[in-house]
């Protein structure tokens, strides 16, 4: 294994993150180049990364029992700015997630990812009863604890950012020991309702496929039936409850899964950053020389479509580069998270992991016309002080679980 | 491919697991568990991967041609052309704005209506139209351009989706097309043709703007306001040495003179001797070639005896030849030569003033072809002279080496050599200026458009030719060809002229005419202390008199009289002559503010003032008869109110104020309106306007109920 400094010192994690977002500072000049409302995002986003090494290190040569213990206290505050942020918050673009404090716009639900994935490390590090998620009090408490800010963040509302918490609670819990067939209790009717939702065949395959799963997993016959008429139920209701829904509301639903049946609504911005990132080829059209991207036909590309730039202007092979760089980064998370004898650490690593692969694959997928548009930021590059603020303090917490991987408190 | 590999290392990796997992006795399902996590992710990956692919590379080239489209339908915003100046700062040019329409085929929603409207205003068959609108592969086609102002009241409130109405501007000349020649032409696209607007077409045309047509992938209209508008940049202005008074006499002498002498053309160059400046010129072609051709250094010709000068000077600067030394003439023939005097010996300054052939001949055979060379081509034959307008022709002068065993004979006396008329001019001006040759130019300063100088060019010493004692010994001989000799014709009372005449047979067919020939006078003066330099070539004139003293040097005459008369003899050497803010008598300088809105009503007859600037609706006063009179001024002044008006003074008396109310144009209230429909309104107003942000309009400026005027930049700014 590595020796010297880096034994201490996860080196990949470290300068795969640096590494995106200078790639970022490159896209975000490029995004703003000539448009002087914006320019200054390129100077504020450069600022956030120089605090941001120092709040790196400052996290990663911390004692680890720190981080556990203010944990609750963490989230605690999350929850209360939340809370504030509904109340004396600045509505911009219908929902209210800002606060300004000296100029710069914070955005508590950022932070809340952080500060949720904490206490639940915390809460499923315990030892003790109430922590056992194969009982009641303890499963519930989990997603309690996950669901607290979720409630808060729909008030803004802001659908997006609650989905990321939603998505972090399985892989958690299945880290922190949750057994496969409760897993696959709960994948099972949201599997059964998505497909329902994308036509009959997908429905009656995802039927098929649970049964066989619930065959090999040889529960008693009781709990089969129960999950599999859940599973059905899910099913039909998700098909009535759309076709209640007013057209404008289905349309709406319709252009998350298939850009191209509205054009000029959500479907425009995913037709031009295809235009966009197709048109850039393999090599790219080179630095500030992106037709699509200087004359900004993504609004505001500079936040949710920054990767536009790199793919247009940098092309497939900047396009590569930037996906093997999440790739080391996660991968080392994940490793992190295995070699990693605290659990509380491990269980951060594996919440980090899963925030960071959601956003990746949601804001990638969305700019490839494979997902919805939902807002979801690209980690690292995305302009915003409190996105990449929050991403440096993962950055810091996962450095500190390989720092400290060796020690089990 | 790539992720096969990551498999693969996946692979690796989940084995290094096992073993680490073995050694540490940790609970088996971690194990399963981080292959679950590892595989979950690398799908992620894999998928991501997969389709940046396809995107990026298989079905790049279908995404490059949407960018292209998008890309195209980009349209130029013109920048307003730059204005040409005379030395005096009048504006010799304007830029009119006339309407055009053009449209995208893709945005028009009923191209037969489109097509019908059109046809009704215009007159023109439908199926013209029709046929424009179904363009194919494009996004850009004209309609119409430059529609006549007759149509304007028609095609004013047309608003008709796809169709793009486009102010276009074109150039007209502000003095009847004087100076047309030298200022040059512009096509229907306003790109320079000829003259200084093709010399100086990138620093005139400006930069363009942009805005893009709103368009989504799909080709239709988005109707958006976030994308990009970039205002164009108007070109700059230039300021010529021309003076615009001189260049009126010297046309209209010029033309007179090719009338009356039945001519094929004529050419006339007026140049400052001290600087080089030309102050005016023009030419006459009637064989059929264009009028915008600049024949002065275009076309090329055989001087003749203004040629001597050269090798009068090279004789006296080598020292072979005082003015008093005696020339054999053997009696006015010598081999095929003949003169028109017939004396068997002549002294030098004879020979001069009466122009000997066979004279000449003795001294450039005493020079040498050498020596007479070195002389002909420091006087800049064969040479350009560098002048800053397009085409000029740097002529032909043999080298020696060429030389046929006549060629010196005939090259002394002007023939064998070919030169454009500016080299000839410079030759005269180089003698005048104590035999310092300056380089010839037009361009006086390039001014931006908010009027800071961006170049300036200043008078540049080319060589010293001869000596001043030379060239103060020629201008002796050539005041006596003026006060005795062949120039007589050219003499003015009171101010001594030094000059030389010239005829010259035309080659006509590979030989040399016996009624074709070329009559030429260049002079300078005042004598003494030379200002101004002159030449004058009559073409082929037709009329009885062919000598260029009885043809071109009562042309010359006319031409400096009234020059003298014009300017007093003002002294045309200092490099800032132009900022000296001379005022000159006679009709046509006048100071006008820089700006492209320029118009000049000086000479115009009163009545018609009065309707243009009741056209313009600009507020004015006159001083002076209001009827049957002329403009002789115009100047810009505030009133007591603080309103700006222009006063005009004509040639009479009496004084008689008109008031024109400006119409007003009422800021409307476009608080809360979305962008578009703001956009919509402040474009039916013809307004200049800025947009700050997006979304409706939370303020504006000018607040609503306030007059606003053309010019006025009206500010929006939006926010949700």
């Amino acid at each position: 294994m590595q020796s010297g400094i880096f034994e201490r010192f996860n080196i990949f994690v470290f300068v795969s993150g640096f590494g995106l977002i200078a790639i970022g500072l490159v896209a975000i000049y490029s995004a703003t180049y000539g448009n002087e409302l914006v320019s200054a995002n390129f100077t504020k986003q450069l600022v956030s990364a120089c605090i941001g090494i120092v709040i790196v290190l400052a996290i990663m040569y911390m004692p680890a029992k720190y981080i556990s213990m203010t944990a609750y206290l963490v989230y605690a505050l999350s929850l209360i700015m939340l809370f504030a942020v509904l109340v004396i918050g600045k509505k911009i673009k219908g929902q209210t997630s800002w606060f300004n404090i000296a100029g710069f716009g914070i955005q508590p639900s950022e932070f809340a990812k952080v500060a949720t994935v904490l206490a639940l490390a915390f809460f499923l590090s315990n030892r003790n009863k109430e922590a056992d998620i194969t009982k009641p009090r303890g499963f519930f408490t989990a997603v309690g604890i996950c669901l607290a800010p979720v409630a808060l963040i729909m008030l803004q509302p802001d659908m997006g950012t609650s989905l990321v918490f939603l998505v972090l609670l399985l892989p958690v819990l299945y880290w922190a020991g949750m057994p496969n067939y409760m897993l696959f209790f709960i994948v099972a009717p949201i599997l059964t309702a998505i497909c329902a939702f994308l036509g009959t065949w997908y429905f009656v395959s995802a039927i098929v496929f649970i049964v066989i799963i619930m065959v090999v997993l040889k529960r008693n016959i009781l709990v089969s039936g129960i999950v599999l008429s859940i599973a059905i139920t899910a099913g039909f209701s998700v098909n009535m409850v759309y076709n209640k829904l007013q057209p404008y509301q289905q349309r709406r639903i319709m252009s998350m899964f298939n850009p191209e049946s509205d054009p000029l609504g959500a479907g425009y911005n995913v037709i031009q950053s295809k235009i966009a990132i197709g048109s850039g080829g393999l090599t790219g059209k080179g630095f500030l020389q992106g037709t699509q991207t200087q004359l900004k036909y993504i609004p505001e590309q500079w936040t949710d479509f920054i990767f536009c730039m790199v793919g247009e202007e940098f092309g497939f092979v900047g396009s590569i580069i930037v996906v093997l760089l999440f790739l080391i980064l996660i991968w080392q998370t994940i490793h992190i998270a295995y070699l990693c004898k605290n659990q509380f650490l491990s269980i951060c690593c594996i919440g980090f992991a899963t925030i960071f692969s959601f956003h990746i694959l949601i804001n990638l997928g969305m700019i490839m016309g494979i997902m919805p548009v939902i807002g979801i930021p690209l980690p690292f590059m995305s302009y915003g002080v409190s996105f990449l603020l929050s991403n440096l303090i993962m950055l810091g917490i996962i450095l500190n679980a390989y720092r400290n991987r060796k020690e089990y408190v | 491919m790539n992720s096969c590999l990551q498999h693969v290392s996946c692979c690796r990796q989940a084995g290094n697991y096992m073993r680490e997992r073995a050694r540490e006795n940790k609970d088996s399902n971690t194990d399963k568990r981080i292959t679950l996590f590892i595989f979950g992710f690398i799908l992620l990956i894999a998928v991501i991967l997969y389709k940046l692919f396809t995107i990026q590379i298989i079905d790049s080239a279908r995404y490059q041609l949407a960018a292209k489209k998008q890309y195209e339908s980009k349209i130029s915003l013109k920048p307003a052309r730059g204005l040409i100046f005379d030395r005096k700062m009048n504006a010799l040019v304007s830029n009119v704005n006339s309407y055009s329409f053009a449209a995208d085929p893709n945005m028009v929603d009923n191209k037969d209506s489109a097509a019908t409207i059109f046809a009704n205003i215009f007159g023109k068959d439908k199926s013209h139209y029709t046929e424009k609108l179904n363009t194919k592969n494009t996004s850009f086609v004209w309609l119409e351009r430059r529609i006549d102002p007759n149509f304007e009241p028609f095609v004013k409130d047309l608003n008709l989706s796809g169709v793009i109405k486009l102010n276009e501007q074109h150039r007209i000349f502000n003095y009847e097309g004087l100076g047309s020649q030298i200022i040059g032409f512009t096509n229907i696209d306003n790109i320079g043709l000829s003259g200084v607007e093709l010399e100086l077409n990138e620093i005139l045309s400006g930069k363009d703007g942009y805005i893009v047509m709103q368009k989504d992938g799909l080709g239709r209209k988005r109707p958006a306001i976030e994308y990009p508008r970039e205002e164009p940049v108007d070109g700059n202005n230039v300021i010529l040495t021309i003076d615009m008074n001189i260049q009126k006499i010297v046309e209209e002498e010029l033309s007179a003179a090719v009338n009356v002498n039945s001519a094929l053309g004529g050419k006339v160059v007026v140049m400052a001797v001290k600087t080089g400046e030309i102050l005016a010129m023009n030419s006459i072609s009637l064989d059929g070639s264009s009028p915008d051709k600049i024949a002065v250094i275009t076309d090329l010709y055989e001087p003749g005896s203004t040629f001597k000068i050269i090798t009068a000077a090279a004789a006296l600067e080598e020292g072979l030849q005082s003015k008093t030394d005696i020339i054999g003439t053997y009696g006015g023939e010598y081999m095929k030569i003949r003169d028109a005097h017939k004396f068997a010996n002549m002294t030098f300054q004879q020979v001069i003033e009466q122009s000997s052939n066979i004279g000449i001949i003795q001294v450039a055979n005493a020079l040498g072809k050498e020596r007479f060379y070195k002389y002909a081509r420091d006087f800049g034959c064969g040479i350009s002279t560098g002048i800053d307008l397009p085409g000029e022709m740097k002529g032909r002068l043999k080298r020696p080496v060429e030389f046929s065993p006549v060629s010196l004979d005939y090259m002394s006396i002007g023939y064998e050599v070919l030169v454009n008329a500016l080299q000839m001019t410079n030759a005269y001006a180089c003698v005048a200026n104590g035999g310092m040759m300056m380089k010839p130019f037009m361009v006086r300063r390039i001014l931006s458009p908010d009027g800071k100088v961006i170049k300036e060019n200043h008078p540049t010493e080319i060589r010293n030719v001869i000596s001043n004692t030379t060239a103060r010994t020629l201008t002796e001989l050539l005041i006596g060809v003026v006060e005795r000799g062949t120039g007589v014709d050219a003499k003015i009372d009171n101010i001594k002229i030094a000059g030389k005449t010239g005829t010259s047979q035309k080659l006509v067919e590979g030989e040399y005419s016996k009624s074709q020939y070329t009559s030429s006078f260049v002079g300078y003066f005042p004598a003494e202390n030379p200002q101004i330099v002159v030449l004058v070539i009559i073409d082929a004139p037709a009329s009885g008199e062919y000598y260029g003293g009885k043809v071109a040097a009562p042309i010359f005459r006319n031409i400096a009289k009234r020059i003298i008369d014009l300017t007093g003899l003002h002294e045309y050497s200092a490099p800032d002559y132009m900022a000296s803010n001379v005022v000159l008598a006679g009709n046509i300088q006048q100071y006008q503010p820089l700006g492209n809105n320029n118009f000049n009503l000086v000479n115009f007859d009163i009545a018609d003032a009065v309707k243009i600037l009741n056209e313009k609706e600009i507020e004015f006063v006159i001083e002076g008869a209001r009827k049957n009179a002329i403009v002789v001024s115009q100047s810009e002044f505030t009133d007591e109110e603080g309103v700006k008006k222009i006063k005009l003074v004509t040639s009479g008396g009496g004084s008689v104020t008109k008031s024109v109310k400006e119409s007003a144009v009422i800021m409307p209230d476009l608080r809360g309106l979305s962008l578009r429909k703001c956009i919509n309104i402040l474009s039916s107003l013809n307004a200049n306007y800025k947009i700050d942000g997006t979304g409706k309009v939370l303020a504006q400026s000018p607040q609503p109920g306030a007059n606003i005027n053309k010019n006025q930049t009206i500010i929006i700014s939006c926010g949700y």
